[in-house]
């Protein structure tokens, strides 16, 4: 048996057949309060609690490992571009994270500079290693904005009626751009070999949020008329969708100029290939058609699935085969075997609707996406047992043998 | 209490620093220059006699604290070492300087003895002195104007990513909560006192969308409050100016280039924006004779500190007070009189529900819920557009649901869950309205509802897009900004279910009343700046 896995192995490489990717989405902060025996078992702030994490992770059979640059909203590296929320008592504007242990990180610290170590270790493994940076870089609450953010209100989102967003930055503004992509220098600059930046992680922030001078100037210009009131007008939405599409257009440039390769995979949430008017579009200003049309993104990674829970399986084999055409040939795509289930979506909605153990789902979520032509799996996001013992055997068995490498798509 | 075991403790050195030409005079009405680092200088307060100031110095992510003699243009360091010191304040007296500090060395396994306390130091330089302890955050301290308290922001007690307003007796170390809102991404920080010591104002933020804003109190009633600042801008940091008169603060406005100085006039809500040049300016103090300010700017690339003479600012016009429109009913269903499966509408608009299943009406004149629902059909009278709006509901719980339950919902064709009064799986009650693209804004209370009598419960969107929740007339901890939706003809108002008829409340109810407006309950609590000074 093993013999015949090495030998298809050797096979699929010289037919230029990539290996199945298993990328785990990884938050260290949702280690941090994870106890074994009794005991915390990660201990985040060093590179043995790091390592833990990793070995943990990798049980699940992953093989690209994203780490989140701001864990917890915590950077996890010593950046001289911005800051979060560690920094609370520091900044007055920002209110604390005031989780048990969590506020108290020195993750900001440079030495060691956690994201680069964890990064190196990745891939002295053999792994890729690489970054899942939240859109806006931030997570969710006002602990988590980056402190260049809020020092800079001139570029502050506004609503409809022109209130401005204390602490969010509009991407229309050249000034925000350049920010974003010293962000991305630093990221780089921590090796990864993947930069994966996930659009359902905006911190609330959507069409609703851009009426800010250049973009609704440039709505005018094009129309002759004053924006719709409605946020969720599709023509709106794909009008601010332009300017996120600049922004991934900008990381890409930025990426292809470090001079070594990097992926670029961006993470959108029911994406539907029959309707342009999609939840990435109007909930996140994202037209991923067009990232997969420019060619900006390396692959596309599905947070959520369209699926009917009458038919859990079949809609879902057909919702992946859907999106196997809808990216083509030219873009990677990522499906998901999420153990998360905000939104719904999720195993644990697949359970409900099937009656199915977590391993079994797993392993009928993989089968199907490896089936459909996917490039591999995206698991949102690794936690402590969150991906059941079973589970991770079951998965590591499958995706270090029958699908081990990736099927060409038909 | 004192705890002078003092775990991380600052050398305090005497040193004098060479002295340093620091006095350059920018354009015209900009501030002129006092620092010239390294690092950042910021957080800059003014000495009562005025000879010194005292700020913090940030380099590699830690700060000391470092006093300036504005006669000489010496700076002495105060406050050194490793750690962080930040935020001083001088007693009223001027011998001594409180600050928040701390200097974490441990992971958070390996244990943390302590966070962010407060300590106060001789202005001249000596030992600090403990004064908070514990793994908590205490920060932006300043003293009562009798120098018999500190009050200072905390993360104390709480655990929802928010930071309240405590004070501390310096005679006995008991600490009192004076601001708390006890929900998430709500904070008040930053307190400041009118020179009679009977008000304070702080900066807060109540919601994840809303902007820092300035709230004044009485340091009698802390509850008895108002915002001072105009909506739709942002501004924090606020200091009480020597005559009382008005308050200097942080802020921004749309159209301004970044953070610049605000004078905010109490008499009538005027502000002025002062003249500090380019870059950012902030945390303005005032001189003790108020006739200057010394604040931080970033004009030159780092934050130095200025002192700029405030002269005769020209505020703008004083903004109009719009008067909060008083509750109108459109809806008032009389439970009680329930008769051929419909119950009829008291509020004169015609707006009778229709049962469908069955509602039994119990003999206290209730309608008991679960094996039924009712709609009111929609009508532009529910248009409330972007107004305010109320929704009353009278309820009784035996016990509490195992899973959420809704009382009432205004179905909208702009949302299904346009707003809603609902119990939660915990017991909680909720109301929420919705922000234009449809995203839940909700208030609720931190604790289950009582069960065994009846409750009232009023939710309000107001005009402004705040949300409210009253529990038997009491504001509810938890409230919400930003919802804007403008609403139209509802489909339906569908009471005791989900819009579909799911979910549905299992409780009675004895009262639901819809209207324009905002409840005599609720206007309460909205005072003017000029109720709560007692103008």
């Amino acid at each position: 048996m093993r013999v015949s896995l090495v030998l298809s192995f050797v096979a699929a490489l010289a037919l230029g057949q990539e290996r199945f990717e298993v990328a785990g989405w990884v938050d260290s902060f949702d280690f941090s309060r994870a106890k074994v025996d009794g005991q915390f078992h990660y201990d985040l702030e060093t590179t043995e609690g790091s390592i833990r994490v990793l070995d943990h992770v990798l049980e699940t059979g992953t093989n690209t490992v994203l780490w989140r640059n701001c864990g917890g909203a915590t950077m996890r590296y010593g950046s001289l571009e911005d800051s979060h929320h560690q920094d609370a008592p520091k900044d007055k504007r920002r209110l604390p994270d005031n989780r048990d242990i969590s506020g108290w990180l020195r993750l900001g610290d440079t030495d060691p500079d956690m994201l680069g170590y964890i990064i190196g270790v990745c891939h002295e493994r053999g792994l890729r290693g690489g970054v899942h940076w939240p859109f806006e870089e931030n997570h969710w609450s006002s602990w988590t904005y980056g402190g260049w953010n809020l020092d800079h209100p001139q570029y502050w989102v506004r609503d409809s009626v022109g209130t401005p967003w204390c602490g969010r930055s509009s991407f229309s503004y050249p000034a925000v751009l350049e920010h974003k992509m010293r962000l991305l220098d630093e990221l780089v600059e921590r090796g990864m070999d993947t930069l994966f930046i996930d659009t359902w992680r905006s911190g609330g922030w959507g069409p609703a949020w851009e009426y800010v001078p250049p973009v609704v100037d440039a709505w005018r210009a094009k129309t002759g008329q004053e924006p719709p009131t409605n946020p969720r007008d599709p023509a709106w939405c794909r009008h601010v969708a332009g300017y996120t599409t600049a922004f991934f257009r900008a990381v890409r440039q930025r990426l292809d100029a470090a001079g070594r390769p990097t992926r670029l995979y961006v993470g959108v949430s029911r994406p539907d290939p029959a309707n342009e008017a999609d939840e990435p579009l109007i909930q996140r200003g994202v037209d991923w058609r067009e990232l997969v049309r420019e060619g900006i993104v390396d692959t596309l990674v599905v947070n959520i699935a369209v699926w009917d829970a009458k038919r859990p399986f079949e809609s879902t084999q057909e919702y992946y085969a859907a999106m196997r055409a809808a990216v083509g040939p030219d873009c990677r795509l990522l499906c998901p075997v999420r153990a998360y289930d905000y939104d719904g979506g999720g195993m644990p909605s697949y359970a409900k609707a099937t009656g199915l153990k977590q391993d079994e789902i797993a392993v009928r979520l993989t089968k199907l996406a490896w089936e459909c032509g996917a490039d591999g799996i995206s698991l949102e996001c690794v936690d402590h047992d969150n991906y059941r013992p079973d589970t991770r055997r079951a998965m590591a068995e499958l995706v270090n043998g029958p699908c081990r490498m990736a099927k060409q798509a038909e | 209490m004192w705890w002078p075991d003092i775990l991380e403790r600052k050398r305090t050195v005497g040193r004098m620093t060479g002295w340093l030409v620091l006095a350059a005079l920018t354009a015209a009405g900009q501030g002129a220059q006092l620092t010239q680092g390294p690092g950042a200088d910021t957080e800059a307060a003014w000495s009562p006699d005025g000879q010194r100031i005292v700020f913090q110095r940030e380099q590699n992510g830690e700060a000391d604290l470092v006093v300036l003699d504005l006669g000489t243009g010496r700076e002495q360091p105060l406050v050194t070492g490793p750690g962080d010191a930040r935020y001083p304040a001088w007693s009223p007296d001027g011998q001594s300087v409180v600050y928040s500090f701390g200097h974490i060395t441990t992971t958070a396994h390996q244990g943390i003895p302590n966070g962010y306390n407060l300590f106060s130091v001789p202005a001249t330089g000596g030992e600090p002195r403990r004064l908070t302890s514990g793994q908590v955050r205490d920060y932006t301290p300043v003293f009562s104007p009798d120098g018999k308290e500190v009050f200072f922001a905390t993360t104390r007690e709480l655990s929802q990513n928010d930071a309240a307003l405590a004070a501390l007796n310096l005679a006995t170390g008991e600490i009192r909560s004076l601001v708390r809102f006890g929900g998430t991404n709500m904070g008040a920080v930053s307190p400041t006192f009118s020179p009679d010591g009977r008000f304070f104002a702080c900066a807060v933020e109540t919601s994840l969308r809303a902007n820092w804003r300035i709230v004044i109190g009485r340091c009698a009633a802390p509850a008895v409050r108002a915002t001072a600042s105009p909506d739709g801008a942002a501004m924090y940091a606020p200091r009480w100016s020597p005559d009382g008169a008005m308050l200097a603060c942080t802020g921004y406005r749309v159209g301004d280039p970044g953070w610049g100085i605000y004078l905010l006039r109490l008499a009538d809500g005027a502000m002025a924006r002062l003249d500090t040049g380019p870059g950012n300016a902030r945390s303005p103090n005032w001189s003790p004779d108020g006739k200057e300010l010394v604040y931080e700017g970033n004009g030159t690339g780092s934050y130095r500190l200025y002192r700029l003479a405030v002269g005769q600012p020209v505020f703008g016009p004083a903004p109009e007070v719009v008067p909060v429109e008083p509750a109108n009913p459109c809806l008032n269903l009389d439970f009680a009189a329930t008769k051929d499966g419909q119950i009829p509408d008291r509020s004169g608009h015609g707006h009778p529900a229709a049962i469908s299943g069955t509602l039994p009406v119990s003999p206290d004149g209730g309608i008991q819920c679960g094996e039924g629902y009712a709609q009111v059909a929609g009508h532009p009278d529910f248009a409330f557009g972007l107004g305010a709006f109320y929704v009353r509901a009278e309820v009784f719980l035996e016990q509490h649901p195992k899973r959420l339950q809704l009382v009432v919902v205004g179905d909208y064709p702009e949302h299904h869950l346009g707003w809603q009064i609902f119990i939660n799986a915990e017991g909680r009650p909720f109301f929420n309205s919705r922000t234009p693209d449809g995203t839940f804004v909700g208030a609720s209370t931190g604790k289950p509802l009582p069960t065994g009598k009846r409750v009232t419960l009023i939710g309000v969107r107001d005009a402004k897009g705040e949300v409210s929740l009253l529990v038997d007339g009491v504001l509810a901890s938890s409230r919400g900004t930003g919802a804007t939706m403008a609403y139209g003809t509802p489909t339906q108002i569908r009471v005791g279910s989900q819009f579909s008829g799911s979910d549905r409340f299992t409780g009675r109810i004895y009262r639901l009343e819809v209207g324009r407006g905002v409840p005599e309950e609720r206007r309460q609590s909205m005072l003017t700046v000029a109720e709560v000074l007692g103008q």
